[in-house]
C-alpha cells in the first residue's frame, strides 16, 4: 500500500468529522414513562449523541411520562421542559445547558459593592481527585479563572447571584447559582464525560484559551495518552509530547525530548514538583512515567512563568494521581512486554486516600525461558548466558484531608533499570579443574519522595509547603571470580571486582503561593531550596588472591557539593478586558567551590483577545540553568554524566521571544507560534574527549559555546467529540557553535529537522469499541559522516593501517526523511465486576525502513534501521 | 512442546526488535582534498616521512601517498636535511634527528595548500622493571610485568608501553616483529579494553605527573620457550600522544551511531597527519 493511500483517509476522517452536521438534527424516538426528569435528560442526551449539562436540583423532583415520537432533540427537550421553569441554551455543536427560566441579574448595588471570594476544590465525581487546571467561569460575564496545580480555585466578585459554569475537557460542565453574600466555599465535583459515552462542551463562553496568557504550552488528556496507539502498546507521556509542534524525538523509538532546539537536560521533567534526572527505561526506549498513576501532564516550551526555573528549554510537569477517596478501584494489565497493577481507595472515607501503582517488563524472563526451553549449551558444556533486562516502576501516594483548609500529600516514586549477564564456566580436565563466575551489569534509577502540605490561609490566599528528595544514579559493575583445582597441589583462587557510580542527590524544600487579592490580579509568589551533592564518577577496584583476604580497595569518590535557591514573584493581571499579562521575576543564586553565580531571570507574557473566538500572544522569557549533563551519544549510555556549573563552567542561559495566536474553529483551535531562542554557555566533550574513570576533572574535557534556534510550530487540534486529535506541524532551524569545532563555525544541531508533522487522531465509535493511528513525518536527522579517508600514522608499532576518516564538517549530512503510521484498536466490555478491554496495536503498520544511521561499506551508504514493524497487544482490567 | 515455546519466544523477540539493513543514497558533501604528513620522530631512526593526500570516501582509484612532493626539512639551526623519494609517498635520509634541535618540515604539492609542522626530539623515560611473573592458565601463557616510571614535571607526557619479539623469522628472507596483546587494570591508562589497541598501552602523566609511577600490566599468549620477549616504553610528546590516543579512540568509535565520529587530531597546519616525537627505553624480559 503506498503511503498516499494510508494518509488519505485519515486526513479525510478528520475534515468530514470537523464539518459534520450535528446528530442533534436526527429525528428519534424514545418513550419516556414515569421517569425523573434527570434520567429523561441523560437518556436524551444518549440518544441523540449530545453533552446536555443540568443542575439536578431542579430536576430531580420532576417526573416525566411521555412518548417522543420523530422529533429533533430541540423539539424533544421542549416537550419534556414543557410544564417547568427550566430553558435550554445551546451553546455548542452538541452541548447545550439546562436553566432557570428566570434568570436574576446579579445584584449590583452601585453604592455598596462589597466583594467575596468563591474558592474551593474542583474535583472528579466517583474519586475525588483533583481537576488541574479546571475552568471556573462566570456565565454572561468575562470573569473566570482556572484550577491550579492542587485542584483550587479562587475567584473575588462583587457580591450578588451568579450562575458559575465549571468545565474541564473530558468532563460533563456543570453550572452551579451561587448567592455570593459573604466568602463562599464551594467545592465542585464534575462527572466524566464517558459516562454517556459522549461528546463534551467547549463552550465559546468557557474557551479560556483566548484570555490565558499562555504561550507554548500544551496540556495533555492522559485519556488521549492511553487511547493513542505507541510503541509495544506501553502508553508513554514523553512519546505523546513528542508529537506536538515544536518537539522532537530523538532516535527511532526514543522517549527522549528535544524542545525548541535545545537538548534532553534542558527539559524539567517533574513528577509531582520533584526533578527527575533521567526520565528513560530501556536505553530511552520508554519513559519513567507509568500512565496508569498520572492524574496530568503539562508541557510549557515557551513562555515560562516565574514559578518555573532550573532548565533552558521546557518543564513537562507532571501530576501522580491522588487516590480515589470515595472507593476502592484499581486496574490490571498484561502485555506482551510488561504487565502493570494499579489500586487506589480509601484509608478513612473522603479523608485519607493512597494510590499504589506499579509495573515490570518481562524481556528477561522470556529470554531465559527460551534459553531453559532449548536447553542452550556452549561447546564446553556450559549453560548458555542468562541475561537480565527489565525495568520496574513502583508509583505510591497517600493523601490526607485534615479538614477542608489543611492537606497533607505524601508520594513516592521508585524506578529502575537492569541490564546484566551472569556467566558461569567450567574446564576439567586430567590435571585440574577450573571455575569461574563472571557478573557484568549496568543499572540505573531515580528515587524520588515528597511530602507536600497545603493549607489555605484565606479564600484569597492558598500555600504549599514541600519537601522532597530526588536521587540518580547510574552504576556499572563487573565482577570475576575464578578457583583453579589443581588434583595434587593448593587451590587457587581469584576476584577482582571493578564498579562504578554516577550520580546525583537533591534534598529540597520548597514553598509556594497563590494570592488573589481581586478579579484582576492573580499573584503567585514563593521560594525555594535545594542541597545538591554531585557524584559524576566514583569507582572501586577490589583485587583479592584467597576468598577471606582483606585487601585495600583502591577507590576513587570525587563528589561535589552545591546550593541552590530561588525566589519568584508573578502577577496574573487583567489590564483590559481584552489584554492579560503575566508578568514576573525569578531571582536565583547558586553557591560552588566557593563562588556565588546569581541571575536574574524576567519572564513577560502577554494575551490580547482579537474577538471572542481568537486572540495574539506574546512571551518574552529569559532561563538559567546551573546544571550540565555531559553525553557522548543519543542513548543513555554509562559516560552521560550531571555535572553542575563550576568555577571553570559557567551557567547556561537562554533568551526566548514567542508570538503567537489562536482561533477557535468549531470544535477545533487552531494556534500558530513563531519564537526565536538563543542558549548560552552550553557544553560539549571536546573533539575527541570522552568520560574516562581515571579522569581528575571532567571540566578540562568539555568546551563551552552556543545555541540558536528559530522556527514556526501550527496546531489544529481538538480535544472533544467522538473524534479528538491533532494535526501538528513545525518549521524549525536549530544551530550549534562552538570555537573548538568546525573551525569555530556554526553547524546544525543533530536534531534539527525542518519539517515535522505529526497527525494523531483517536475515534470512540461506540462505548465498546475505538480506534487510533498517528501518522509522523519529519526531515532525516543531521549526521556527522566522513567524507574523506587518508593513511594515519602507524609506523611506530611497524603494522599497516586501515583507513583513517576525516569529516568536513559536524553534522554534514541529512539522514533519509523519517515516517511512520502507528494504528491502535481498543475493545472494551463491561463485566460484572469492572471493564476489561484488549487493546490491539501495530507500530510502523507500512513497514517504512526508517535510518537509525548509516556507515560506509564496500562503496556504499548502509542504513540500519530499527522496529520494522511491531504488533502489541494487552489486556486490561479495570474495577 | 519446548522446542515449539522456544521457536515461539525467539519469533516474537526478533518480530518486536526486528532491525535491517537497506543501501541508502544520501548527497555527501565534498571538500577540498588535504595533504598528510606522517612522521614519527626518534633519535634511534633514521629520517622517514610520509606525504600523503585525503581521497573522497569511496574513491577507490586515487592513491593516498604523493610522490614528487615538494619537502622541506630544516634544523632550527639552518640546517637543511636531504630527503629522497623512495616510492609510495615516503621521504628518506640516512641522517638521524638529533636531540636538541627544533625541526621544521614544509610540503608543497601543485593544487594543495601548503603544510608544516615542527617538533622536537625527546630524552627516554626513565624506567625500570620491576618484577616479572609468568603464569599458565588454561593452558595459555600469561606475564605480569610491573614497571616504574620517573616522570618529568616539566613537560605533558604520555607513555606507550609494548611487548614483542624482535626479529621473528617467518621465512627465509622475511623477519618481523610480532606485538603481543596487553592487559592493564590501571585507572591511567586511557585505551585498554579494544581490539584496535591492546598492542599499545596509552598513558598520561596527568595524575602522576611530576612522581614515580608503577604500572602492572599483563603480555597475553607468549611462547617463551622459542622467543624472545622485549618490553618497550616509549615516552612521548604531547602531540604525538594526543594524535595516538584520538586514533585510538576514532578507530574504537569507527561507524559508532552512538557517538560523535573523533577527529584524529593533528599538529601540520593546514594538514592532516602528525609530525612528533617519542624516544624508546627497551627492557629485555626473556
Amino acid at each position: 500500500m503506498s503511503r498516499s493511500s494510508l494518509i488519505k483517509p485519515l486526513l479525510t476522517l478528520l475534515l468530514v468529522h470537523f464539518i459534520a452536521v450535528a446528530p442533534a438534527q436526527d429525528r428519534q424516538s424514545i418513550r419516556l414513562k414515569n421517569v425523573s426528569l434527570s434520567d429523561a435528560i441523560t437518556k436524551i442526551a444518549k440518544l441523540y449523541h449530545v453533552q446536555i449539562a443540568f443542575n439536578t436540583s431542579l430536576t430531580n423532583n420532576i417526573k416525566v411520562n411521555t412518548a417522543i415520537n420523530d422529533k429533533t432533540l430541540e423539539e424533544a427537550l421542549s416537550t419534556i421542559l414543557k410544564d417547568t421553569n427550566i430553558q435550554l441554551e445551546r451553546v455548542d455543536k452538541n452541548a447545550y445547558i439546562l436553566v432557570e427560566k428566570v434568570k436574576p441579574k446579579p445584584k449590583i448595588i452601585p453604592d455598596k459593592k462589597k466583594k467575596y471570594t468563591l474558592s474551593g476544590y474542583v474535583t472528579q465525581h466517583g474519586s475525588s481527585e483533583k481537576l488541574i487546571a479546571a475552568s471556573v467561569a462566570v456565565m454572561g460575564k468575562p470573569q473566570g479563572c482556572i484550577t491550579n496545580e492542587f485542584g483550587f480555585y479562587s475567584l473575588t466578585l462583587d457580591d450578588g447571584e451568579y450562575d458559575i459554569m465549571y468545565t474541564y475537557v473530558g468532563y460533563q460542565p456543570l453550572v452551579l447559582r451561587i448567592n455570593l453574600a459573604g466568602n463562599t466555599v464551594q467545592n465542585t465535583i464534575l462527572k466524566s464525560g464517558h459516562q454517556l459515552q459522549e461528546v463534551v462542551v467547549r463552550s465559546s463562553k468557557d474557551n479560556d484559551i483566548h484570555i490565558r496568557p499562555q504561550v507554548g504550552f500544551n496540556s495533555l488528556s492522559m485519556d488521549y495518552v492511553k487511547s493513542a496507539p505507541v510503541l509495544l502498546g506501553e502508553a508513554d507521556i514523553l512519546k505523546t509530547i513528542q508529537l506536538l509542534p515544536g518537539v522532537k524525538a530523538g532516535n527511532e523509538g526514543s522517549a527522549g525530548v528535544y524542545v525548541r532546539g535545545g537538548s534532553p537536560d534542558q527539559n524539567l521533567i517533574l513528577l509531582d514538583g520533584v526533578p527527575i534526572y533521567n526520565a528513560s527505561h530501556m536505553l530511552g526506549f520508554f519513559s519513567v512515567f507509568n500512565a496508569d498513576a498520572i492524574n496530568s501532564t503539562q508541557l510549557y516550551k515557551g513562555g515560562f512563568p516565574a514559578r518555573y526555573g532550573e532548565r533552558l528549554s521546557s518543564v513537562i510537569d507532571v501530576r501522580m494521581k491522588e487516590g480515589n477517596m470515595e472507593k476502592y478501584e484499581g486496574e490490571i494489565a498484561v502485555g506482551l512486554i510488561s504487565s502493570k497493577i494499579n489500586v487506589s481507595g480509601p484509608i478513612f472515607k473522603d479523608k485519607t486516600s493512597f494510590i499504589l501503582s506499579a509495573r515490570r517488563t518481562y524481556t528477561d524472563l522470556l529470554i531465559k525461558g527460551a534459553i531453559l526451553l532449548s536447553d542452550a549449551k556452549d561447546d564446553n558444556g556450559n549453560s548458555a548466558e542468562m541475561p537480565d533486562i527489565y525495568f520496574y516502576d513502583i508509583n505510591a501516594k497517600v493523601n490526607h484531608k485534615f479538614s477542608d483548609k489543611d492537606r497533607l500529600y505524601l508520594s513516592f516514586y521508585r524506578g529502575g533499570d537492569v541490564l546484566g549477564v551472569t556467566t558461569n564456566e567450567a574446564f576439567t580436565n586430567n590435571s585440574y579443574s577450573d571455575n569461574a563466575r563472571t557478573d557484568i551489569g549496568i543499572s540505573w534509577g531515580n528515587s524520588i519522595a515528597a511530602l507536600r502540605w497545603n493549607h489555605i490561609f484565606s479564600p484569597k490566599l492558598f500555600g504549599n509547603l514541600t519537601a522532597t528528595s530526588s536521587k540518580y544514579a547510574f552504576k556499572v559493575f563487573f565482577e570475576r571470580e575464578t578457583t583453579t583445582t589443581p588434583t595434587q597441589d593448593k587451590v587457587s583462587y581469584g576476584f577482582q571486582s571493578l564498579r562504578f557510580k554516577s550520580g546525583i542527590d537533591d534534598f529540597s524544600t520548597k514553598l509556594d503561593f497563590d494570592y488573589i487579592p481581586s478579579t484582576i490580579h492573580t499573584i503567585k509568589f514563593g521560594g525555594a531550596y535545594t542541597f545538591h551533592t554531585f557524584t559524576p564518577n566514583a569507582s572501586e577496584i577490589v583485587l583479592k588472591e584467597k576468598p577471606d583476604q582483606t585487601t585495600e580497595n583502591e577507590a576513587t569518590y570525587r563528589s561535589k557539593e552545591a546550593h541552590e535557591a530561588a525566589a519568584y514573584i508573578e502577577d496574573l493581571y487583567e489590564i483590559a478586558p481584552k489584554l492579560k499579562m503575566n508578568a514576573g521575576l525569578r531571582a536565583s543564586l547558586f553557591y560552588v567551590d566557593g563562588i556565588t553565580y546569581k541571575s536574574v531571570e524576567p519572564r513577560l507574557l502577554l494575551s490580547y483577545q482579537t474577538t471572542e473566538t481568537s486572540s495574539l500572544k506574546f512571551a518574552y522569557v529569559e532561563m538559567n540553568q546551573y546544571l550540565h549533563f555531559l553525553s557522548s551519544g543519543s542513548l543513555a549510555l554509562p559516560s552521560d554524566l550531571w555535572v553542575p556549573t563550576t568555577k571553570k563552567v559557567e551557567p547556561q542561559r537562554s533568551r526566548q521571544v514567542s508570538l503567537g495566536m489562536t482561533k477557535s474553529l468549531g470544535p477545533t483551535v487552531l494556534s500558530l507560534e513563531a519564537y526565536y531562542k538563543t542558549m548560552n554557555k552550553i557544553i560539549e566533550y571536546k573533539d575527541g574527549a570522552s568520560f574516562n574513570i581515571s579522569d581528575t576533572t571532567w571540566e578540562e574535557k568539555v568546551v563551552m559555546g552556543k545555541g540558536e534556534s528559530y522556527g514556526l510550530e501550527a496546531l489544529l487540534e481538538k480535544k472533544s467529540g467522538r473524534l479528538t486529535g491533532w494535526i501538528g506541524y513545525t518549521l524549525s532551524w536549530a544551530y550549534r557553535k562552538f570555537n573548538e569545532f568546525n573551525n569555530g563555525q556554526k553547524y546544525p544541531f543533530t536534531y534539527d529537522r525542518r519539517h515535522d508533522i505529526s497527525i494523531t487522531a483517536c475515534y470512540k465509535f461506540s462505548p465498546r469499541f475505538d480506534i487510533g493511528a498517528t501518522w509522523v513525518y519529519s526531515t532525516g536527522r543531521a549526521f556527522t559522516l566522513a567524507n574523506e579517508v587518508y593513511t594515519p600514522y602507524t609506523s611506530d608499532i611497524r603494522q599497516s593501517s586501515d583507513n583513517a576518516s576525516n569529516f568536513s564538517n559536524r553534522n554534514n549530512i541529512r539522514l533519509p526523511n523519517y515516517h511512520r503510521l502507528d494504528l491502535g484498536v481498543n475493545f472494551h466490555k463491561k463485566k460484572k465486576w469492572g471493564e476489561r478491554t484488549w487493546s490491539l496495536g501495530l507500530y510502523n503498520a507500512y513497514l517504512n525502513h526508517n535510518t537509525f544511521f548509516v556507515y560506509p561499506s564496500e562503496g556504499k551508504l548502509r542504513s540500519v534501521g530499527l522496529f520494522m514493524f511491531v504488533p502489541s497487544l494487552t489486556y486490561s482490567y479495570k474495577f | 512442546m519446548k522446542q515449539i515455546l522456544s521457536h515461539l519466544t525467539y519469533i516474537f523477540l526478533g518480530a518486536t526488535l526486528l532491525s535491517c539493513e537497506k543501501n541508502v543514497t544520501i548527497d555527501i558533501p565534498s571538500s577540498s582534498p588535504k595533504l598528510v604528513v606522517n612522521c614519527g620522530i626518534t633519535t634511534d631512526s633514521s629520517w622517514s616521512i610520509f606525504v600523503g593526500r585525503t581521497v573522497p570516501l569511496f574513491d577507490e582509484h586515487t592513491p593516498k601517498y604523493i610522490n614528487g612532493a615538494n619537502i622541506s626539512l630544516s634544523a632550527d639551526d639552518g640546517t637543511l636535511i636531504p630527503l629522497a623519494n623512495t616510492g609510495n609517498g615516503i621521504y628518506t635520509s640516512a641522517q638521524k634527528p638529533l636531540l636538541g634541535k627544533e625541526y621544521r618540515v614544509e610540503v608543497n604539492v601543485e593544487g594543495f595548500s601548503g603544510v608544516s609542522a615542527t617538533c622536537r626530539p625527546l630524552t627516554p623515560p626513565q624506567v625500570e622493571l620491576v618484577s616479572k611473573t609468568i603464569k599458565f592458565e588454561n593452558g595459555y601463557s600469561s606475564t605480569s610485568v610491573e614497571v616504574r616510571l620517573t616522570d618529568s614535571k616539566d613537560s605533558e607526557d604520555f607513555y606507550i608501553i609494548e611487548a614483542r619479539s624482535p626479529e621473528s623469522l617467518i621465512d627465509l628472507n622475511t623477519t618481523y616483529i610480532a606485538y603481543y596483546n596487553l592487559g592493564c587494570d590501571d585507572l591511567a591508562c586511557e585505551n585498554v579494553g579494544t581490539d584496535e589497541t591492546s598492542k599499545q598501552l596509552l598513558f598520561r602523566d596527568r595524575i602522576f605527573s611530576g612522581s614515580k609511577k608503577i604500572i602492572v600490566f599483563t603480555i597475553e599468549g607468549v611462547d617463551y620457550q622459542n622467543t624472545e620477549v622485549e618490553c618497550v616504553i616509549k615516552r612521548c610528546s604531547y602531540d604525538f600522544g594526543e594524535y595516538k590516543r584520538t586514533l585510538f579512540l576514532h578507530q574504537s568509535n569507527l561507524d559508532s551511531p552512538f557517538s560523535q565520529p573523533v577527529k584524529i587530531y593533528t599538529n601540520v597546519n593546514n594538514g592532516l597527519g602528525i609530525f612528533a616525537s617519542y624516544q624508546s627505553t627497551v627492557i629485555p624480559l626473556y
